[in-house]
């Protein structure tokens, strides 16, 4: 009961909670795999393929309008505007793309349609109107008409609309507006939408691939042709899957590297460590994977990883459950494959005799060797990663202890030191100590910069640790001059004070004898001339410490004498009557003792709390009716044998 | 490159190894805003002489081998009521707490929370009674009323007193110099738990009306802005 306490902030920093949510995602990861091996995957498929077709009809919608108004050249940097808008915020494009459109039909510039997509942006995440209806109100005031943005209420005044100034109201609104929805996506609920955004923009990057590798795959040169091949896929299907199936058992440990690479960065929730690897191996394998697109894939996740780590996980735990599913297909088409190959191509020749064993035994080997020296590789390169962020992280503590405005502030302080002679306070030393070693730093910043250029991981660390190490020096100094600082403060207070001079310490020993002297006359009216009588405290009369006279002429020693005397013998009479308790308290043990069975001696009978003490025993006896039947047993008795003739009257009889 | 710190406990520590003025206006800050209610919640201790004056009597013997019910000291539980701004341990369910105010004294902790679980005070054993029929249902029989004996010999949590009404009296007395109340603030859904409940500083924290929780969220907002004008990164400003 003793830390009753209000805890006021709080902060989740959990370790086990956190392990337990990293146990869910695992298996929320492994069941989303589980998921899309079966038939999940068919259904992911498809969605990623109808997200891709839906966002590239918006797109191509835009695109056309764009066109149209001879804005074609600003097509890429709009959609690149949008895609990153959607992400940062939250919201959907499906939302953003038709926003835009109407904005640049209305404006016929990007820039203007830019500027009051963000400005609805804003009013739509601090107000409650929906994007739709603010862009609609916009739209009508830059043609003219500001009767909408009224109804808005958004805080416009009657004499604000009334001018028709659009430029003044757009002043007004962003003043108002600004960062609400940069705040807004903040929010938990935002995030969660951005997260959701994100996979969608994943699947539909998912889907573009597919449609792209399907294209691809059947050598079709456009979707239209992809089409063609699909309706005339009954005469065609057969060619087309041998192609098919040709190019993944071709590519299979490539296909299978990757994921592998893939599902690794997932598992080990090391993104950005694993999106370094990832684009390396892709780098090395870009020439068979650019064919799925994989690479586009890759640095999807990167950006997903940079701009929101969760995002990427989530888009990484999703391409790698794909990636995982396609892989188990491509193990299936790989067997089918090779059934089709035994039974048509090589019929009747085993895989030495047809020559694809050693054939597809060489491209195992080459493509382990590549991985191998890859993996090497790219140990390397984050080892130097890892020596160059460290070398950095110093590198940013140092730049900002390093301030040359508070050096030469600090050198013109030290210069005047010297021209009053020489440093005679310990906090002037310690200044100069301080910047003394701030140009240590400086040095060590330059050395570290120098490391860092010649790319030697031994020196950066080296170099790295020199600084740290005079980073940490400099800290100390800078609380040695908070602790001098401290401890001048707290003497400035210590003011001294006059309380003991010779004028106070007469006036005390006045005031003392005063009371001494009050106190005699008190003492006096009760005891009566010094002595005690015996029957107010037992003590034989004329057994006392004979009193002082109180008066001012008495002395304070012979006071104190009389006290510690008086006490003596206060404490020598209580030992006494202490001993006496004891004998008395013996002989009562011994009267107990010869009682024996009648009372049930204990030798713990006289200690403790008696009546009514708990000392553990849970059971406490009350008799409430205390009559006994003793009585009526006997005068029924009497009454009974007086009735059959046993008289009790006589001595003698029954 | 900028150093990046995350969250408020990462900021403090980053603040005392990197900006030491930081973290001490940090303090100050949270300090002056705590020290209004702590101020506020010491006025509402009251004087030894208005309790029971049992409860503030020395023992009379210090040879107890057992820990007595602690005794008040008006003086002691004032002077034990302060704020704490070093974050703490992050406690099972992996949370750490900023800023406390807290009501150290055992005294004042049972000033502050008695009542509010049982509001007369701890519960009685159950009685029980058993009649011995010596008398033949008549004279000569007689009756033993015990308290019955819970599953656990250790008599925690029931009144151990031998006045059934000590509990309630010593809570009416209590009562008379501070009524509990809840701390929660007003407007919430759901049942206000007796947790957040107290005579002291509860009932300050309820008096002040979130300007101190405002405030310490305000320095917290400070401290993370300055920290980036310095240079550094800082993501995890409060919410």
């Amino acid at each position: 009961m003793s830390d009753v306490s209000i805890n006021i902030v709080s902060q989740f920093l959990g370790q086990k909670a956190f392990d337990k949510a990293g146990n869910s995602a695992n298996k929320l990861a492994s069941n989303v795999k589980r998921a899309l091996i079966g038939v999940g995957f068919e259904e992911f498929a498809r969605r990623s393929v109808n997200a891709f077709a839906a966002n590239e009809k918006e797109m191509a919608g835009l695109s056309n309008t764009l066109k149209n108004l001879g804005l074609e050249m600003q097509n890429a940097s709009v959609a690149s505007y949008l895609d990153k808008l959607a992400l940062a915020t939250g919201a959907l494009k499906s939302e953003l793309v038709p926003a835009f459109q109407t904005l640049a039909v209305t404006t016929k510039d990007t820039a203007d349609a830019t500027t009051l997509l963000n400005l609805a942006m804003d009013i739509s995440a601090g107000s409650t109107n929906s994007l739709d209806s603010v862009i609609s109100a916009l739209s009508k005031a830059y043609k003219g008409n500001v009767g909408g943005l009224g109804k808005l209420n958004v805080g416009l005044d009657k004499t604000i609309l009334a001018t028709g100034d659009l430029q003044e109201i757009v002043a007004y609104l962003s003043k108002t507006f600004s960062g609400q929805s940069k705040t807004a996506a903040e929010t938990f609920a935002n995030r969660v939408l951005r997260i959701k955004t994100a996979v969608e923009d994943a699947q539909e990057a998912f889907g573009k691939g597919l449609v792209d590798s399907l294209t691809i795959l059947t050598n079709s040169e456009s979707i239209d042709d992809l089409q063609k091949k699909i309706i005339t896929f009954g005469t065609e299907a057969g060619e087309a899957f041998r192609k098919l199936a040709g190019f993944v058992k071709d590519n299979e440990t490539a296909l299978k590297n990757v994921a592998a690479i893939l599902a690794g960065m997932f598992i080990g929730s090391k993104i950005t460590a694993g999106i370094y690897v990832l684009i390396g191996g892709l780098e090395a394998l870009s020439a068979t994977m650019r064919i799925l697109r994989n690479t586009a894939v890759g640095a999807y996740i990167a950006e997903m990883a940079v701009l929101n780590p969760l995002g990427g996980l989530a888009a990484a735990a999703g391409i790698v459950a794909t990636i995982y599913g396609v892989t188990k297909s491509l193990d299936m088409l790989s067997n089918k494959f090779d059934e089709v190959g035994k039974k048509s191509i090589n019929m009747g020749k085993n895989p030495i005799q047809s020559g694809t064993y050693l054939a597809t035994t060489k491209k195992l080997v080459n493509y382990t060797k590549v991985l191998t020296a890859e993996e090497l590789k790219q140990l390397k390169a984050k080892q130097l990663k890892l020596a160059i962020d460290k070398a950095n992280l110093a590198l940013g503590k140092g730049t900002d202890v390093f301030d040359l405005e508070k050096i030469q502030l600090n050198a013109a302080l030290i210069g005047q030191a010297e021209a009053l002679g020489k440093a005679t306070t310990g906090a002037q030393i310690l200044a100069i100590t301080n910047d003394v070693q701030r140009l240590k730093i400086k040095q060590d910043i330059l050395a570290l910069e120098d490391a860092i250029a010649s790319q030697d991981i031994k020196r950066i660390e080296s170099a790295t640790a020199t600084l740290n190490a005079d980073l940490k020096v400099l800290g100390t100094l800078q609380s040695q001059s908070f602790t001098i600082l401290g401890i001048k403060g707290i003497l400035d207070t210590l003011k001294p004070k006059s309380l003991i001079d010779q004028e106070n310490l007469n006036i005390a020993l006045d005031k003392i004898r005063e009371m001494l002297r009050l106190l005699a006359q008190t003492q006096t009216s009760v005891v009566a001339g010094g002595k005690s009588t015996r029957a107010v405290s037992g003590i034989p009369e004329g057994d006392y410490v004979p009193p002082v006279v109180f008066d001012p002429s008495t002395s304070i020693d012979a006071v104190i004498e009389y006290a510690d005397a008086a006490t003596e013998r206060a404490t020598a009479f209580a030992i006494l009557q202490e001993q006496e308790n004891y004998a008395a308290y013996l002989s009562l043990i011994e009267f107990q003792r010869k009682l024996g069975d009648l009372g049930g001696y204990s030798p713990d009978m006289n200690r403790g709390g008696g009546y009514g003490y708990n000392s553990g025993s849970t059971v406490t006896v009350e008799i409430v009716d205390k009559t006994s039947g003793l009585i009526e047993v006997v005068q029924t008795a009497v009454q009974e044998n007086n009735r059959f003739g046993n008289n009790l009257n006589f001595a003698g009889a029954i | 490159m900028p150093t990046e710190v995350k969250g408020v406990v990462e900021l403090l520590k980053a603040s005392k190894e990197f900006a030491p003025d930081l973290l001490k206006q940090y303090q100050t800050e949270v300090g002056n805003a705590l020290t209004t209610v702590v101020t506020k919640a010491r006025g509402f201790i009251p004087a030894d002489a208005s309790l029971l004056s049992g409860w503030s009597k020395p023992l009379s013997s210090d040879a107890a081998n057992y820990r007595a019910f602690p005794k008040f000291n008006s003086g002691e539980a004032k002077r034990k009521i302060g704020y704490k701004t070093t974050p703490t341990k992050a406690n099972k369910a992996g949370w750490s707490y900023l800023a406390r105010i807290v009501n150290a004294s055992a005294g004042g902790a049972i000033y502050e929370t008695a009542g509010r679980k049982n509001k007369d005070g701890q519960p009685n054993y159950k009685r029980k009674s058993v009649v011995y029929r010596t008398g033949g249902n008549g004279p000569g029989d007689f009756q033993i009323n015990y308290y019955e004996e819970k599953d656990n010999s250790y008599r925690k949590g029931f009144n151990n007193s031998l006045n059934p009404n000590a509990g309630k009296q010593f809570i009416n007395s209590l009562n008379s110099t501070g009524q509990l109340v809840n701390a929660r603030p007003k407007g919430l859904t759901g049942n206000p738990g007796r947790k957040s409940t107290g005579r002291a500083i509860y009932r300050a924290w309820a008096e002040d009306e979130g300007k101190a929780n405002a405030a310490v969220l305000k320095a917290i907002e400070t401290a993370g802005f300055n920290f980036e004008k310095k240079g550094f990164v800082f993501r995890g400003r409060a919410k």
